[in-house]
């Protein structure tokens, strides 16, 4: 079943005197429950596409699809509940929120919708992702692996349709690293989550199923791993 | 240092909106700080300008006997001018009678200048020798004369004498008739040379009404020598100049040397101690609030400042930063700081002279700014350094950064404690902005006490002094009828047998004057336990005993207020022993003797019997009426703190006798004219009611307008620093605020978070502030109620909330401010920049 369908996304950035192709056509869907790297050089546009998927940034011309719906046809105020219900974000830097401990970083989303919380569910990803005796600690009391971890939960809180990563292991050690690739794996195989990770790790990527490789704003390769 | 000056001026240029709320901040400070010194110096200057003018521009009076001597003060140490004056003597132009009255003083021409007599001249020109003479315009009318300039006068001049107490009646003392007699000095003709107007407004001077030149008949006169710089050394000059010149020092012109700061002592210090007070504690006030602007924009730049250190930056170049910012504010902010100072001065002194024009304007001279180049330098001392102790905080910081900070993005606004609150309450009513409002204003606990402590200090000053001005106008006000006027104008008290004189006084001088007289005295009786309220025990003696004010009124005005009461008149007029009992007191008579209660002591009901005991003797009143309640408008007359039993003036016959003293109310708009009148027959008690009762509602009413402004302007200062604050915090949480919305916030709900985070600021400030003005409030009521007459507490409502409506405007506004910059905020950029 397909999950998402990317028309002809270009993203032009224009700074007066220049104009920035940051991205160039791209089309590609992505089917439920796959596991799809992004890869390219710094500066080719993987995270402006990430973007464009997650809801953040508008495409200049094109079509974004999650779920068989137009993501862009929504007023800001649906782009934020779709942010919310359907998407789940993780960045390089984590970017949680300070004063919240991560019970209430993980459960930030629910609460934004205003809806209760499914103690279950939370119990189960706290569990899964390590943090049960860490559930009341504030971000700036945890490592960076444990403050992932975190930002990993946050995302999956609330099963969204898919989950985006940019640069998730960035940050990390190489052990930290691959617990994180560990649990994302794990996420999408037992959970059937659909996965797109940025990375450049060509290693990291080749824990995918399938990779998508960026250069100069072009999608030049689609390939599947497994 | 060069890259230091260009770095940080570059940097200031970046943020214009920030640097523009630090630049108004520095302004307004110094701009206070002008203003209270360049008030209190302009205003110090009217009242030395005008007591030149009503008292003359002298130091000190010495009394000699020629011209020569006067020759040989004026070579005397610091004089720059001596001005002569003799009283040359009395006479009647006509039938002896006030209206005939002439009282004659001889006056040079520097007199005439010293004493500011010009401005009187209406015709002609004032005498150069003894042989002329000026009259006033008043005279010539009264006594319907035809004289004008150029005619010729006979006067028999003399000495007035008060037989009774054998003393010499000195200038235009009221005609005593039998009680006085005249000694002929001298038959004198002048010729006259000018006409001037009543010199009213000038102490000397308007104690007589014919001037004439000086002679040289070797009697005494009167030396007015005045100081080319008034010192303290003042006294031992005079001293000095009189041993010279062979005469005796026989006066020092206190009002003068008080306005020069000569004289004065411990009230002098006291003033000025309480200025310097006020200066410092501005000072302070603004220091802290430039040092928490100065600390604001140094945070914004911690990253640049690591990176300096990177690349080599010393801890003395970084604090420069600091240094530079506030030199490069300060020269912005300091002139035009004492432009405003200046410029709030003559706004606030035009609103003084506007509003209370007969107390600020005297004759010509008015209350206008004056500014002094001590008020300038002052000033810039005042705004340099509190700019300097803003710096030493934010310097120090600056100095300590590291490279470290930089690459840990490290801000203020990480969280550093290892709980946040619940915000459980918020999150009942706001769901989860609340709850985050809740958490992001405890992050910082340094800036969290930075903006509550402002706002709780400008609440608690601006209440407490309001409450101080506002329950010293009602002290003021407890004596007036609800129209602001006295209920008398004019009082007095004189001896029975001089009543019939005193009326004919006033009607003599043709002064409209409705006079009551009555006779007061304070008796006791001793009352059954059934009559006894309870709850105002405390007013009785031993349990039963109390005591009561009991006035005897003339039969014209008992009649009056009975009518004004609704009371039957008829009964007071058929016998004396019937009186109305006005059945209130005030005091602290309640269960708590520290509690101030009004109330009636006494259950009685009319026909009751009381029985007075005043010394030894004992008198009967039958209570015809009894008036329960707190009646203000017939209490206000006599006394708050006891009942007051209000007899027929033929209650107290047994009392009376020509030498009893009795009260003169007197109701008049010319009440000036009737003090006057009264004070010149002799009588040595009578009070001007209606004038000490403006002048001290003026004063209580300029310290309220005072307070207004101060707060207003400690408000916008403060105002402006919340502002600063809560931008900044707005500021270096914008990838905080991108994180939001990623992950689903909507704008709207950031905004809402925001709102309430600042409501957070105003209610927590307020949490605090009230209760504490409210303790100083009752602080200042029992002082005041304490140390002068008694009056219920009370809590002026008003006050209260336009000070809680002013917190959610500044902190609203603040935020307002702030959110315009929130709503710039762009997810995908904000994100691009990394961690939070």
């Amino acid at each position: 079943m397909e999950i998402l369908r990317v028309e002809n996304v270009c993203k032009t950035y224009d700074t007066g005197e220049t104009t920035v192709n940051a991205l160039t056509d791209i089309s590609f869907s992505v089917q439920k429950g796959e596991f799809v790297a992004i890869i390219g050089a710094s500066g080719s546009g993987k995270s402006t596409l990430l973007h464009i998927l997650g809801g953040i940034d508008r495409p200049t011309s094109g079509e974004v699809f999650v779920d068989g719906q137009s993501v862009y046809e929504r007023t800001e105020d649906q782009l934020a509940v779709f942010r919310r219900r359907q998407v789940g974000l993780i960045y390089q830097f984590y970017n949680l929120i300070p004063v919240l401990n991560v019970e209430e970083n993980i459960t930030l989303p629910v609460k934004l919708d205003g809806r209760k919380i499914n103690k279950k569910r939370l119990a189960g990803l706290l569990q899964a992702l390590g943090l049960i005796k860490r559930r009341k600690h504030l971000p700036g009391q945890l490592s960076g692996g444990q403050q992932q971890r975190v930002a990993i939960g946050r995302a999956l809180m609330n099963a969204p349709a898919i989950l985006l990563a940019d640069e998730p292991t960035g940050n990390l050690d190489t052990q930290n690293t691959q617990e994180i690739m560990q649990l994302l794996e794990a996420s999408n195989k037992i959970y059937k989550q659909t996965i797109i990770l940025i990375t450049h790790d060509r290693e990291i990527a080749l824990q995918t199923d399938r990779i998508l490789e960026i250069q100069d704003g072009e999608l030049i390769r689609d390939e599947v791993i497994r | 240092m060069e890259m230091m000056f260009t770095l940080t001026l570059k940097t200031l240029k970046l943020n214009r909106k920030r640097t523009l709320l630090t630049v108004f901040t520095i302004i307004l400070s110094v701009g206070m700080m002008t203003a209270v010194l360049c008030g209190g110096w302009s205003m110090l200057r009217f009242l030395q300008e005008k007591e030149k003018i009503y008292g003359g521009d002298y130091a000190y009076s010495i009394e000699i006997t020629s011209q020569q001597q006067a020759e040989k003060l004026m070579q005397g140490k610091n004089v720059e001018d001596v001005s002569l004056f003799r009283f040359a003597g009395s006479s009647f132009y006509g039938e002896p009678s006030n209206k005939t009255l002439l009282a004659v003083a001889e006056i040079d021409d520097a007199f005439v200048e010293n004493f500011s007599l010009e401005q009187y001249l209406s015709e002609g020109r004032f005498p150069l020798n003894e042989n002329e003479i000026i009259l006033t315009q008043d005279f010539i009318d009264d006594n319907g004369l035809a004289l004008s300039v150029g005619d010729t006068i006979q006067l028999s001049l003399g000495t007035r004498v008060w037989d009774e107490i054998d003393t010499e009646l000195y200038g235009l003392v009221n005609f005593l008739g039998e009680r006085e007699s005249f000694h002929l000095n001298a038959e004198r003709t002048y010729t006259i040379v000018g006409i001037v107007s009543e010199m009213n407004e000038s102490k000397v001077a308007s104690e007589f009404n014919a001037y004439s030149g000086m002679s040289n008949d070797g009697s005494a006169l009167t030396a007015f020598v005045k100081c080319n710089r008034i010192s303290k050394s003042v006294y031992s000059e005079a001293e000095e100049n009189a041993k010279a010149a062979g005469g005796q020092v026989s006066s020092f012109h206190s009002a003068l040397l008080l306005y020069h700061g000569v004289t004065g002592g411990k009230g002098a210090v006291k003033i000025l101690a309480a200025i310097g007070a006020v200066i410092l504690l501005l000072m302070a006030a603004c220091s802290a609030m430039i040092s928490n602007v100065l600390s604001i924009s140094l945070q914004e730049r911690i990253k640049q400042l690591g990176m300096l250190a990177s690349i080599g930056a010393t801890s003395r170049q970084k604090k420069a930063s600091v240094t530079i910012e506030a030199f490069l504010l300060g020269m912005i902010g300091i002139p035009f700081g004492l432009l405003f100072g200046l410029g709030l001065t003559s706004v606030v002194l035009a609103m003084i002279r506007i509003s209370f024009e007969t107390a600020f304007t005297f004759g010509a001279l008015e209350l206008n700014t004056h500014i002094h180049w001590m008020i300038l330098l002052l000033g810039s001392v005042s705004g340099i350094g509190s700019l300097f102790f803003a710096c030493q905080t934010p310097g120090r910081i600056a100095s300590k950064v590291t490279v470290i900070d930089t690459l840990k993005q490290s801000n203020v606004y990480e969280v550093k404690q290892k709980k946040t609150p619940h915000g459980k309450v918020m999150s009942l009513f706001f769901g989860i902005y609340g709850a985050l409002a809740s958490k992001n204003i405890y992050r910082n606990p340094k800036r969290f006490h930075a903006i509550t402590m402002s706002i709780f200090l400008a609440v608690v000053l601006g209440l407490s002094l309001y409450s101080f001005s506002d329950f010293m106008l009602f002290q003021t006000s407890m004596d007036m009828k609800e129209d602001g006027s006295s209920y008398t104008d004019v009082e007095a008290a004189i001896s029975y047998k001089d009543l019939q004189a005193a009326v004919k006084a006033i009607s003599d001088e043709g002064l409209s004057a409705d006079i009551s007289y009555r006779i007061s005295r304070y008796m006791t009786a001793t009352f059954e336990e059934e009559s006894i309220n309870s709850d105002m025990a405390g007013y009785f003696i031993n349990g039963n005993l109390a005591e009561l004010y009991v006035v005897g009124m003339d039969e014209e005005h008992l009649y009056a207020l009975c009518e004004e009461n609704n009371i039957d008149y008829a009964a007071y007029a058929a016998e004396s022993n019937r009186g109305i009992l006005i059945n209130s007191a005030t005091g602290n008579y309640g269960a708590s003797p520290s509690r101030v209660v009004i109330g009636s002591p006494f259950f009685l009901e009319r026909e009751s019997e009381i029985e007075l005991e005043y010394s030894d003797d004992s008198k009967t009143v039958i209570v015809q009426d009894v008036v329960n309640g707190n009646n203000a408008n017939i209490q206000s007359q006599f006394v708050r703190d006891r009942a007051v039993l209000i007899v027929p003036m033929s209650f107290f016959d047994w009392l009376l006798n020509g030498d009893t003293y009795i009260e003169l109310a007197i109701d008049t708009s010319e009440h000036e004219q009737v003090t006057e009148c009264l004070a010149d027959m002799g009588f040595f008690q009578v009070f001007d009611v209606a004038k000490t009762t403006e002048n001290s509602r003026q004063i209580y009413t300029l310290l309220k307008m005072m307070v207004c402004i101060f707060t207003v302007l400690m408000t916008m200062i403060i105002g402006l620093n919340v502002c600063n604050t809560i931008a900044n915090t707005i500021n270096v949480r914008r990838s905080e605020f991108a994180v939001l919305r990623s992950v689903g916030m909507s704008a709207v709900g950031l905004k809402k978070m925001l709102l309430l985070e600042s409501a957070l600021y105003g209610v927590k400030s307020l949490l605090l502030a009230i209760p504490i003005s409210l303790i100083i409030h009752y602080i200042m009521y029992s002082l005041i109620s304490k140390g002068m007459t008694p009056f219920m507490f009370y809590i002026n409502l008003r006050a209260y909330k336009i000070a809680v409506i002013m917190v959610i405007f500044v902190v609203v506004m603040a935020m307002l401010f702030s959110l315009r910059s929130v709503e710039k905020v762009e997810i995908v950029k904000e994100l691009k920049m990394g961690s939070i």
